[in-house]
């Protein structure tokens, strides 16, 4: 008898499945391949089971698209009506950590897969009361612990937001059809601000307004601010406290080099330092982070909030210590560490907490 | 006797875009949380056809189909703000898909009707488009088809739909594990058990 036509030995079902289906590793798949060498027939069914393994395709759902027009006109009919304002964002970094949550709950830009650059456009979809027929075209955008985010706005004033800070547009025009342009800062956050002087771009926060006179600078006002900070890298900003209904009392104008401060507890002062540099305060801007002699106590908070990582310090008495240190990609453990060895400290950790001893 | 089967067909590509499917996919949840029409679209027609045709099969109807698509597509738009998909989007997708269409089916008490639907569907030749007039070679690789069709309807209900999420919607056995709540040992066995079905079918059409 022709061996060539002797029966086929049998392979298990679920193994060629594997095989034909991908998902067979490299042993399983050259025990098939042994098996469709060993005669003609193996060789025959396996060619042939190739070809209907391949499902075609799912045909054309819907050809006629009529979904997507309910779909469409279900939408739309919820939404009070067209954008009034454009944000574009670039892919908002994260430091380099394990990805410990999935997606924020707030309405707010989420952090992207790191080094994927994409611009996101994301328009206003309204608020509720929009519902009741008051049009209030705020939009707000948040950052948490971790998370930085660049974005423009629709004048063209490019915006980097600061971990843990929150933006919110009350008015800003676009370059046809230019208006008040007023935001609202908790947090930190870098502006580069495209100048017009009909129409003056305004950051407030909870104490203070910073208004530009065609400039880059940073606004910082954090818990720990204990007021607002505004560092100007160039350019011109008035800076003047600021009360609820009421207009600024002291103002001052910072140039390139200058430091404001409006103190948040009384007296409120409104102060200015110059020769400034610029540098430690904009760093974050380009993913470093820069402390200069800055005191233990002021680099937890930050590295918390830019980390996502919760750093502690075992003795009160470490808080004094003093750093001077740059990271730009290390990871919270790498950065903790490199702390502890610049000052002869101990690293260790308690629950999930990292400790300087 | 043998047919001269042309070679098989090259498995088609569900990504309309340019970027890796997983960061397309997380930035296209990032942009519909904050309301982005467009974004919605684009996830929209990217999925369309592979949710629809697997729900199609699974409700043995267009239309049913359509209403569900509709519905799961709508449902996501109303919560967006609070949307978490937990895992990969295409399985959360299929899975949110299957369970829509399983609650329609209770809902409809179709179940029994399903049955008998697909196979006059196939007989009528609405589940798969007509065939148009073709040479002698494609059309026996047609009629084989066609067998091969009913032979993949008359297996039993799980292992029919594991094998088309594998094969028509080319998910992977992890993702048709996480989308119907199985084991993926389950999977390999129910692929198994399709392919002994289908080598069976073929010998026959051989003869």
């Amino acid at each position: 008898m022709d061996p060539e036509i002797a029966a086929p030995q049998p392979i298990d079902p679920s193994l060629l499945a594997r095989y034909l289906s991908g998902e067979a590793d490299r042993e399983e798949r050259a025990r098939v391949e042994r098996w469709i060498a060993a005669s003609a027939e193996n060789r025959a069914i396996v060619d042939a089971m190739r070809a209907l393994w391949d499902r075609p395709p799912s045909p054309e759902f819907d050809p006629d698209d009529v979904v997507w027009r309910r779909l469409k006109a279900d939408i739309t009919a919820a939404r009070p009506g067209p954008a009034p304002l454009a944000v574009t964002a670039d892919a908002p970094e994260r430091r380099a950590r394990p990805i410990r949550r999935t997606w924020p709950v707030a309405a707010a830009l989420a952090a992207l897969a790191v080094g994927a650059s994409l611009a996101v456009r994301v328009k206003n979809s309204g608020w509720e009361l929009s519902a009741l027929g008051i049009r209030s075209p705020a939009r707000e955008i948040a950052t948490r612990r971790g998370e930085r985010l660049t974005l423009r706005l629709a004048d063209g004033t490019r915006v980097v937001l600061a971990p843990e800070s929150r933006l919110r547009f009350t008015e800003v025009g676009d370059r046809r059809h230019p208006g008040a342009r007023e935001v609202e800062l908790d947090g930190e956050a870098m502006f580069t601000v495209t100048h017009d002087s009909i129409h003056p771009f305004r950051v407030h926060t909870a104490n203070a307004t910073a208004e530009d006179l065609g400039t880059e600078f940073v606004v910082t006002s954090y818990p720990e601010t204990h007021g607002t900070r505004v560092v100007v890298a160039s350019g011109k900003v008035e800076l003047r406290h600021s009360v609820p209904g009421g207009t600024g009392l002291a103002a001052v104008t910072l140039q390139h080099g200058d430091l404001g401060l409006v103190s948040g507890e009384r007296p409120v002062t409104v102060s200015s330092a110059h020769g400034v540099d610029v540098g430690p305060y904009t760093a974050w801007t380009n993913g470093a982070l820069a402390f200069d002699g800055t005191p233990l106590r002021e680099v937890i908070p930050v590295l918390r909030r830019w980390y996502d990582a919760d750093i502690q310090l075992a003795r009160p008495e470490l808080a004094a210590m003093k750093l001077t240190a740059t990271f730009h990609d290390e990871s919270a453990a790498q950065a903790a560490t490199l702390i502890a060895m610049s000052l002869g400290l101990q690293l260790g950790r308690r629950g999930g907490s990292m400790v300087l001893r | 006797m043998t047919a001269n089967l042309p070679l098989p067909r090259e498995p088609q590509d569900h990504d309309g875009g340019g970027l890796p499917t997983a960061a397309r996919d997380r930035a296209w949840v990032t942009a519909i949380r904050a309301g982005d029409v467009a974004a919605f679209e684009a996830m929209y027609r990217a999925y369309k056809n592979s949710l629809g045709g697997y729900v199609q099969h699974l409700l043995g109807s267009r239309e049913a189909a359509e209403e569900v698509i509709h519905d799961l597509f709508m449902k996501l738009w109303e919560q967006r703000e609070l949307w978490e998909p937990p895992a990969a989007l295409n399985t959360y997708l299929f899975r949110a898909a299957r369970n829509r269409a399983f609650s329609y089916l209770r809902h409809q008490r179709v179940e029994a009707r399903f049955r008998e639907r697909i196979t006059k569907d196939i007989d009528a030749g609405e589940s798969w488009p007509a065939p148009s007039p073709t040479p002698d070679d494609t059309l026996r690789y047609r009629e084989l088809e066609d067998a091969v069709e009913r032979a993949i309807d008359r297996l039993p209900t799980r292992c029919r739909e594991v094998f088309r999420l594998t094969r028509t919607q080319r998910l992977s056995y992890a993702e048709v594990a996480q989308v119907m709540q199985i084991s993926v040992k389950t999977v390999e066995m129910q692929m198994g058990r399709a392919l002994a079905a289908l080598r069976r079918q073929l010998a026959e059409w051989r003869e």
